[in-house]
């Protein structure tokens, strides 16, 4: 087990209120392992992401309770230094806007460098890490800016800051989005490649299963700051155990709803300010029963790894799946 | 029943001296969606500018109801866009930040001078109702919303003139994939009770897929491939768009 994360709860400063919006979160990673973490925007998603490494500034927010143990040691509790050792050495990130993630006054040659482990002789390494980003094009020019690349190239250049310090565990969030599909696919397959050349293991935060169905070992899904359903990725193609996921995925354009009315999830998601009693999904959930309000359900064992948040696993599970994915 | 024709357009943008829109030929057929494909900046967004003449053409035309969009005075180009209307894809950058969502719609009765006075604001709450969103929202600001609430803010602004044709130029690829498929029935919905023409412009053959009747495919300015949806999705008969069917994941 590589990194694992137990009831991490995450608030943050509104009005001088704190709110709950990571609301005890388990989660394992494993070497070499691709976790997708899917859900809204605003579900928490990113707060874990950048909690893990504790990059929530103190004015925003904090973490409250919970351990984060990444090779048996728990992050919560380093020193500053060793926290700086950890961050973008042994975990680094990949965020959505390539751009706006990269400093626009120095070089790629400069920013890369930067991430370097090792300093001694680095042209060559550069070279190296450039190549294996698929950016052969830029070896050599030390002159380059980040304004002077397209977007995927600028995203390749991240992910190759990203993997300079060879990290174990790299945490992408929603790296591909604002992406065309063509160059979303070059950069998942790019992702691929590393993740299997060096022993990456990943954490893919995204809002699009289509995505993580394409990249993710193990899949989990978020929703109001709670894991609703988590397991391989089969068991959650082939049988969602949660109303959520049974939306999400009923939600996913393709051929086959060829001029259909999507089956789409109703209403919006609740503000965390605002959350119901019972089961947080229960007011936009198609398959509620009265008892739904009533508490909020713990997960249960659907089969194996796989578990779900709902009091109608049963019922859910029995159902034949209308989508053909 | 051809609604729109267009012969020829051609658009360069001089300071990159760009073909963004490199002589394209097509028709648009009244009720039916066709789909707009290509990767970013292979001219598609320019097209559908031009198509409204937000942007002027270089030479070219363009057939709506036997007149020549591209040969009228601007005050009748500004009346015709009475019947054709365009959502964009940013529902963040297209609405005034300071401005109500209430004003938003009636600017558009304002400006078109539609409806009466005393009517304005009876209509602008029933098409709130028909996006979805309801007389609540009268009054909040566009910061006060969520992304897929200001893209039906963004359809309603589009209906408030009754259009027979709208140009939906990426209109969910910035949503959630929740609120995508929410955003897509509501549009679909309108298409059928209204029998409204649209050119839908996005790079997921996705969401191309599961709306569309027809498609045309653009790459670097030209159109490379044209068909009926299940087929060119089947037998796609060009590189690129072999490629694009590749890289989608359907």
């Amino acid at each position: 087990m590589l990194l694992q994360i137990k009831n991490l709860k995450i608030n943050y400063k509104t009005d001088n209120r704190l709110t709950e919006v990571v609301r005890g979160i388990d989660l394992n990673i494993n070497k070499s392992e691709c976790v997708g973490l899917i859900g809204e925007s605003g579900c928490g998603k990113t707060t874990v992401g950048l909690g893990l490494t504790k990059l929530i500034p103190e004015r925003k927010g904090n973490i409250s309770s919970g351990e984060i143990l990444f090779e048996g040691k728990d992050i919560l509790r380093l020193n500053p230094e060793a926290l700086r050792n950890m961050r973008g050495k042994k975990i680094s990130y990949v965020f959505q806007e390539p751009f706006s993630s990269m400093n626009p006054v120095f070089t790629i040659y400069e920013q890369i460098r930067e991430a370097l482990e090792e300093k001694n002789n680095p042209d060559s390494r550069i070279a190296e890490i450039l190549k294996s980003v698929g950016l052969e094009k830029i070896i050599g020019k030390k002159n380059m800016y980040p304004h002077e690349l397209s977007g995927g190239m600028q995203q390749r250049a991240m992910i190759g800051m990203a993997i300079a310090s060879k990290p174990d565990l790299l945490i992408l969030d929603e790296p591909t989005t604002a992406l065309d599909v063509t160059v979303q696919r070059q950069i998942l397959d790019l992702i691929l490649e590393l993740k299997n050349k060096m022993n990456l293991a990943i954490l893919f935060i995204s809002h699009d299963l289509r995505i993580v169905f394409n990249i993710a070992d193990k899949i989990a899904i978020m929703y109001a700051g709670k894991i609703i359903e988590s397991g391989p990725k089969e068991k959650i193609v082939s049988g969602p155990a949660h109303p959520y996921t049974i939306g999400l995925i009923d939600s996913i354009p393709s051929l086959e709803h060829r001029k259909k009315l999507f089956n789409a999830i109703g209403g919006k998601a609740p503000l965390f300010s605002e959350l119901p009693r019972g089961c947080k999904f229960y007011p936009r959930c198609r398959f509620k029963i009265d008892r739904c309000a009533e508490k909020e359900p713990s997960l249960e064992n659907v089969s194996g790894e796989h578990v779900s948040r709902c009091i109608r696993i049963k019922d859910i599970i029995k159902m034949e799946p209308q989508w053909n994915y | 029943m051809e609604l729109l024709k267009i012969d020829n357009l051609h658009k360069t943008f001089k300071k990159h001296n760009a073909r963004a829109v490199d002589g394209v030929s097509f028709s648009i057929f009244k009720g039916e969606i066709l789909g707009l494909v290509g990767e970013s900046g292979c001219g598609k967004s320019t097209l559908a500018k031009l198509m409204l003449r937000l942007i002027e053409s270089d030479k070219g035309s363009i057939f709506y109801k036997d007149r020549d969009l591209l040969m009228i005075s601007n005050n009748d180009m500004r009346k015709t866009r009475k019947d054709l209307q365009i959502i964009f894809q940013d529902p963040y950058a297209s609405l005034d930040p300071r401005m109500k969502i209430g004003m938003v719609i009636e600017e558009v009765y304002d400006i078109h001078e539609n409806v009466s006075e005393n009517n304005r604001k009876s209509k602008t709450i029933e098409l709130l109702e028909t996006v979805g969103l309801g007389e609540t929202y009268l009054n909040r600001l566009p910061s006060e919303l969520s992304g897929g609430e200001r893209q039906r803010v963004g359809i309603a602004r589009a209906l408030a003139t009754d259009p027979e044709f709208i140009i939906c130029d990426e209109p969910v690829s910035s949503l959630d994939i929740s609120v995508q498929a929410q955003i897509l029935n509501l549009l679909i919905e309108l298409q059928r009770r209204k029998n409204l023409t649209y050119l839908f412009v996005s790079h997921d053959l996705g969401v191309i897929g599961s709306l569309c009747d027809r498609v045309i495919v653009m790459q670097s300015g030209k159109l490379v491939e044209t068909g009926r949806c299940e087929e060119l999705f089947k037998n796609p008969k060009y590189e690129y768009t072999k490629t694009l069917l590749k890289s989608s994941l359907l």
